[in-house]
């Protein structure tokens, strides 16, 4: 048997037994594990020098395929085909693979609407006016959030900062150290001031001065100097000094 | 000055963050219903030929987009046109989560059958979709859902807009599965 794919073209087992299932016109309905199981060894075995370390997922899936050949191939218990509730194997697996089929189909259909989108363009709000929307401040902040929420912000913040100065090539060498700069915000943040993330970033004259800011900020959190809550696209930071 | 003119100022000045009917209703001192059909009304009007401009609600927020057949006029006028494509496994991941949320990833990876926790956070970094709460189960697993700004980059409005998908007619023959006797 001769493959002349590689692994990386699948989305994992369920696709690669998809691709076997169409490529080699098995009957899934009245599906030949036996036939199904060897082509899928026989593949594991040509792309055994890829990444096959990393692809446990196959093996698992393998795993299952042989225990499923073993039951074909063994002489069947007629007091257990005739017992009620078990649970067949073979229909698990159609089922599985049927359903991923359906959410392989809608993802193409998610495809083309990602394209169709990507064509048409819209103009980003502006630094200037962001900065002047109004935002409520509210009583009830929480300061349970995860460090995804911040990965978002601070996504944004780039993104804004960008937007804000572009073609900005200059070159300068200033030595800024982290330490210097929550020596800053240990001062901004005395008395219970509450400050966005944003509108902490948004003081910041170059990129340097703007990432050394947010790794200061990112440093004081660890340490419990801060607190973080996330609220709409906004991050709320405040002194944890009490 | 009209409804239509400061609709139109609002939309120019919120640019892709976009408005929420709320704060259209508040702006134009007006009620839900009008604010309907003023939406309604102002996007006929943009449907001419001769405006670049399309009103567009995805994810629930209003905002103006360029028409679609502008595409390549601009396109041709910019440095970086390489549109971040999202991988195979990040669109199924993405329609499982679409279709079956509030759903748990562990839910995800028995329909994939792959290991799904750093599809999860990659799409989650995307802000394509968030944690919406834990479920009710042994280890309080997290909830996925999906975000507005998925709503926006597929063109949806409501999730209702995505082809249907019979999932609990697995059992009737699919066209991939027909039997050949």
């Amino acid at each position: 048997m001769n493959f002349e794919i590689s692994i990386e073209q699948f989305n994992g087992p369920l696709d690669l037994m998809l691709y076997l299932i169409k490529d080699k016109k098995l009957d899934l309905f009245d599906l030949n594990i036996v036939e199904l199981a060897d082509q899928y060894i026989a593949f594991l075995d040509g792309v055994r020098d890829q990444k096959l370390e990393v692809a446990s997922e196959y093996l698992s899936e393998l795993a299952g395929l042989i225990e499923y050949k073993s039951k074909r191939l063994l002489p069947r218990d007629k007091s257990e085909l005739d017992a009620e509730n078990v649970e067949d194997p073979e229909n698990d697996l159609v089922r599985r693979l049927i359903e991923y089929q359906r959410y392989k189909e809608v993802s193409i259909e998610l495809a083309t609407r990602y394209e169709e989108r990507s064509k048409q363009f819209s103009r980003p709000l502006s630094a200037g006016l962001f900065k002047q929307i109004k935002r409520e401040l509210k009583e009830t902040i929480t300061y349970e959030q995860t460090p995804y929420d911040l990965m978002s912000a601070m996504a944004k913040v780039m993104e804004r900062f960008r937007i804000a100065n572009p073609q900005d090539v200059s070159i300068e060498r200033v030595e800024l150290s982290v330490d210097d700069v929550i020596g800053e915000l240990r001062i901004k943040f005395r008395n219970n001031t509450i400050y966005t993330l944003d509108k902490l970033l948004s003081e910041s004259r170059s990129l340097q001065y703007l990432l050394v800011n947010f790794l200061a900020v990112l440093d004081m959190l660890r340490m419990g100097e801060l607190k973080v809550s996330y609220q709409g696209d906004d991050v709320f930071l405040k002194g944890a000094f009490e | 000055m009209t409804n239509h003119a400061i609709l139109e100022g609002i939309l120019f000045a919120f640019g892709d963050e976009g408005v929420d009917h709320e704060q259209l209703r508040l702006a134009l001192n007006i009620d839900e219903e009008a604010v309907v059909d003023l939406i309604i009304n102002y996007k006929e009007i943009l449907e001419n030929d001769d405006r670049g401009l399309e009103l567009v609600e995805f994810g629930g927020m209003v905002k103006l987009i360029t028409k679609s057949n502008l595409h390549e006029v601009i396109a041709d006028m910019l440095e970086f046109n390489k549109n971040r494509q999202l991988s195979q496994a990040a669109l199924e991941t993405l329609a499982i989560i679409a279709y079956k949320q509030p759903i748990t990833r562990i839910e995800i990876e028995e329909i994939r059958g792959v290991n799904s926790d750093m599809m999860c956070r990659r799409l989650e970094a995307l802000d394509l979709i968030h944690e919406s709460g834990r479920a009710d189960t042994p280890g309080r697993p997290i909830l996925y859902e999906v975000t507005p700004s998925f709503m926006d980059v597929f063109k949806l409005t409501t999730l209702n807009e995505l082809p249907e998908i019979k999932l609990e007619m697995l059992d009737e023959t699919h066209e991939l599965f027909k039997s050949n006797n």
